[in-house]
């Protein structure tokens, strides 16, 4: 053969409308920063108070913890694997720093004792999935619940306050480079790994390919096992770092954190920015996104004095609306892409 | 070419009359003309691509033409859905089983028209009726037994049972043998028979041509969305049938040059594992070895054994001096072999990856420094071997899953030319592909046996592996039963080894 064979489907007369659609469609990002772009808006025209820069910080300071957890949450999933646990992560991490700085009086040791719950929960999640074979989603859900009852038990549900009162631990979430706050860099780093990580390296290709079609993957000689196990310690990482800025929050590691169903808000943060529940498809950006969409949707509410049971209905239907939103797009995607555009 | 022959003393079942069906950018049906006669087996055949679907969509009022006239027993008919198609007793048997797997074989059979009495399902009658249907097929499962627990041969012919039940008057069938073994195939037909018999037509889509001429009344071939001919199966023969599907000469299906045996590249010694037993294998440069089996007689999982993708128990396998660990595709892919699966979408594409994905997955370390990849690299390579296989997409970003068929095993077969292989295994690599692309296929193995690659060649169909093979092994119930010079090879040869039982009866 000469030359490359593309065969184009023989062109249509193209309408301008439809062009911008197949655009917009094709684009995730895009379509997620203008319902961002919306719901910012929708904020600024009904609540004055939303009217000024800090509003903005605190936003990306808040959800600062959901953004880190989701980093690992969205890589997982990426691989069709899912970990619950995240949210039990945050309470046993918690409470194992403050409980290591009080015992051994270093501020140091604490914060490695908290990593290293993400390294050992997150190495025993991947041996039960990968090596025992045991199903992710009812193995990290049995996580959950264990470790969650672990922190009742150890803690006889009180509080484990810091007695040296650490305050360069608190600076671990109040801390400032510039105007921006100390988590915020650090989600943002992370984000900015890990989509360097997806999108320009070897494994990063390999978690999409085990995701779209594991068989396919072990076949062509991918290490499927270390990576899917590789994920889940990442993905616990993620979740103890998360841990360790909501107790630096108060300095304190607190039984009931991330009780109020943590892992699935990253979880649906993390499906409303694209990133298919079966795997392979999606992205970081969008999974970042989607975060910063909830988030903003609850300041929002919050700034506008709306009870939190309304804030719960609010929320709950605008999720609704936004996988709506999503199956129209993909619908559209596909119908524009078949009519050529 | 010429209008269908019209038999006028019979009103057609079904009668298309210049039939288009255009999708925004393609032109899937131009015109089609098609007459089904009652009591006839008419296959169609074409090209992947050519309309054959759309023209079955159409019948089974998926889709609607944009132009032209359809008529059922002479009377003009617009289907508006599926309903309307299955209301004129029209049973569509598609490609894709669409059975539910956790429901028993009487339930699926049955599905969305239980049998009733006084408001509560008829347990009885709906198994009574299975077991009878199940009967006439010569099929001994239990009709209570969940349909996802069959052999996927078997939840074919479970496919077919609930086209029976339902009394279709035009039964089309898409492919139906694509996992059937012969015996399978074999009461396939006649069922086919009695339901001609019963003044049935049917509309038969295969890619299989002896199959046309085992049951076919008549043939129609379409390209391109056109109609070429419609004529008598008797009066054509199997060479006009392949020039008319491609719509040029295929000088050569089997481009075999004739190539200097290498030194020996592999060398499997006394394998075994999930059913083999005692498989033994040479294959040197440049040559091609057929594997030949039956459906479950173990070829395929003899190519995975000796990937490492299966299980190995025992036995030995050497390539080009080094030895190969057992049960580590890594291994065998570090020391030169590579395998073309022979379940293209279960173990070998990523359907939501592009084109360019797909083909660097086996070899990411070569483009990759550093674990960072150099994707302006990756896609040159890929580049180059969609003009070197000829792969047709309209880019490299474009998903591997809206490519046909023939494309997608040309994008598998360059996943593993890319690392270079020293033996390559192909499983079925021409399952389910139209014959253009099949032909391509075979030029490329050829091509590739040329340039030195040792290739193990796995097929059921026996014109494929004597046109390409230079060396056949015959396997029945995971042993090999029969070698044979690819001067010796005969269609009877392969049949008696791989069909017979060498307990019985000694085999050639």
């Amino acid at each position: 053969m000469a030359s490359v064979q593309y065969a184009h489907p023989a062109k249509a007369p193209r309408q301008g409308w439809k062009r911008y659609a197949a655009f917009w469609a094709r684009n995730e990002e895009l379509s997620l920063l203008l319902i961002l772009a919306i719901v910012v808006g929708f904020f600024l025209y009904a609540e004055p108070s939303s009217r000024q820069r800090k509003v903005y910080w605190d936003l990306l300071w808040e959800v600062s913890p959901t953004l880190i957890a989701a980093v690992g949450i969205a890589m997982l999933m990426l691989a069709a694997q899912f970990d619950l646990s995240i949210g039990s992560m945050l309470a046993f991490t918690g409470v194992a720093t403050v409980t290591a700085m009080n015992k051994t009086d270093s501020m140091w040791l604490g914060i490695l004792v908290g990593l290293a719950t993400g390294l050992l929960i997150g190495c025993l999640n991947g041996f039960l999935v990968t090596y025992v074979r045991m199903q992710s989603l009812m193995t990290t859900l049995g996580m959950m619940f264990a470790l969650r009852g672990l922190v009742y038990t150890y803690t006889n549900k009180t509080p484990v306050i810091d007695e040296n009162q650490f305050t360069q631990f608190t600076r671990l979430w109040f801390g400032k480079v510039g105007p921006v706050r100390t988590p915020v860099i650090l989600a943002f780093i992370l984000i900015a790994i890990a989509w360097f990580v997806l999108t320009q390296t070897e494994y990063g290709r390999n978690i999409y390919a085990i995701g779209g079609n594991e068989q396919a993957a072990r076949v062509s000689g991918i290490p499927v096992r270390r990576i899917l196990f590789s994920l889940f310690v990442i993905s616990s990482c993620c979740a103890a770092i998360s841990g360790l800025l909501i107790a630096a929050q108060t300095d304190t590691g607190y039984f009931d954190a991330g009780v109020q169903g943590f892992e699935l808000t990253v979880i649906a943060a993390v499906v409303l920015g694209g990133v298919s529940m079966s795997g392979g498809q999606g992205n970081i950006l969008s999974a970042a996104l989607a975060v910063l969409i909830l988030g903003m949707i609850g300041k929002g509410m919050r700034l506008m004095g709306i009870h939190t049971t309304q804030q719960l209905l609010v929320i709950g239907v605008v999720m609704l609306a936004a996988v709506y939103f999503h199956r129209v797009r993909r619908r559209w995607a596909v119908r524009l892409r078949n009519e050529g555009y | 070419m010429s209008a269908p022959p019209t038999d006028t003393n019979q009103t057609p079942l079904l009668e298309m009359r210049a039939i288009s069906k255009t999708f925004p950018g393609v032109v899937a049906l131009d015109s089609m003309d098609f007459v089904l006669l009652p009591g006839e087996v008419h296959a169609l055949i074409g090209e992947n691509g050519a309309g054959k679907s759309t023209m079955i969509k159409i019948i089974s009022g998926l889709y609607q033409p944009d132009s032209g006239e359809m008529l059922i027993d002479g009377d003009p008919v617009s289907f508006r859905g599926p309903a309307d198609s299955i209301a004129r007793r029209i049973k569509v048997v598609y490609q894709e089983l669409d059975l539910v797997p956790g429901l028993s074989v009487g339930e699926n059979v049955y599905l969305g028209a239980y049998p009733k009495k006084g408001g509560r399902v008829d347990w009885e009658t709906l198994y009574g009726n299975t077991r009878e249907l199940l009967d006439g097929l010569g099929l001994s499962i239990d009709p209570r037994t969940p349909v996802g627990e069959l052999r996927v041969a078997e939840q074919q012919l479970v496919e077919i049972a609930r086209a029976l039940s339902q009394d279709a008057r035009i039964v089309v069938m898409d492919e139906p043998t694509s996992a059937l073994s012969t015996e399978e195939v074999d009461r396939l037909f006649r069922l086919i028979e009695r339901l001609q018999e019963r003044g049935v037509g049917v509309l038969y889509v295969t890619h299989k041509l002896d199959e046309i001429y085992r049951i076919a009344d008549r043939v129609t071939v379409v390209r391109d969305g056109k109609h070429v001919v419609t004529t008598e199966i008797s009066k054509t023969r199997p060479h006009d049938l392949v020039t008319w599907m491609v719509g040029r000469e295929l000088t050569a299906l089997f481009p075999k040059s004739t190539v200097e045996r290498g030194p020996v590249l592999l060398q499997a010694t006394d394998v075994s594992g999930e059913g083999i037993e005692h498989f033994d294998l040479t294959v040197h440069s440049g040559e091609i070895v057929g594997l030949f089996g039956l459906l479950g007689a173990g070829i395929n999982t003899v190519a995975r054994i000796l990937f490492g993708a299966s299980e190995r128990t025992g036995g030995a396998i050497v390539l080009d001096g080094s030895t190969i660990k057992p049960n580590s595709p890594a291994d065998a892919m570090e020391k030169g072999m590579g395998l073309l699966t022979e379940n293209r979408k279960d173990d070998g594409l990523v359907l939501p990856m592009s084109v360019r994905d797909n083909m660097t997955l086996a070899s990411l370390r070569q483009f990759a420094r550093l674990s960072w990849l150099d994707s302006r690299n990756e896609s040159e390579a890929a580049t180059g071997f969609v003009e070197r296989l000829s792969i047709r997409t309209p880019s490299l970003r474009q998903r591997v899953q809206f490519l046909s068929g023939g494309n997608q095993q040309k994008v598998l077969m360059a996943r593993w030319l890319m690392r270079d292989p020293k033996i390559l295994i192909l499983a079925e690599p021409t399952r389910g592909i139209d014959v253009g692309s099949k032909a391509e296929i075979y030029r490329l193995m050829d091509e590739m046996a040329q340039r030195g690659l040792g290739i193990v060649f796995m097929s059921t169909e026996i014109p494929e592996i004597l046109g390409i093979a230079d060396r056949i092994l015959v396997m029945r119930e995971g042993r090999v039963t029969a070698e044979f010079d690819r001067s010796e090879a005969t269609q009877e040869k392969l049949v008696q080894a791989a069909a017979v039982d060498p307990e019985t009866s000694e085999a050639a």
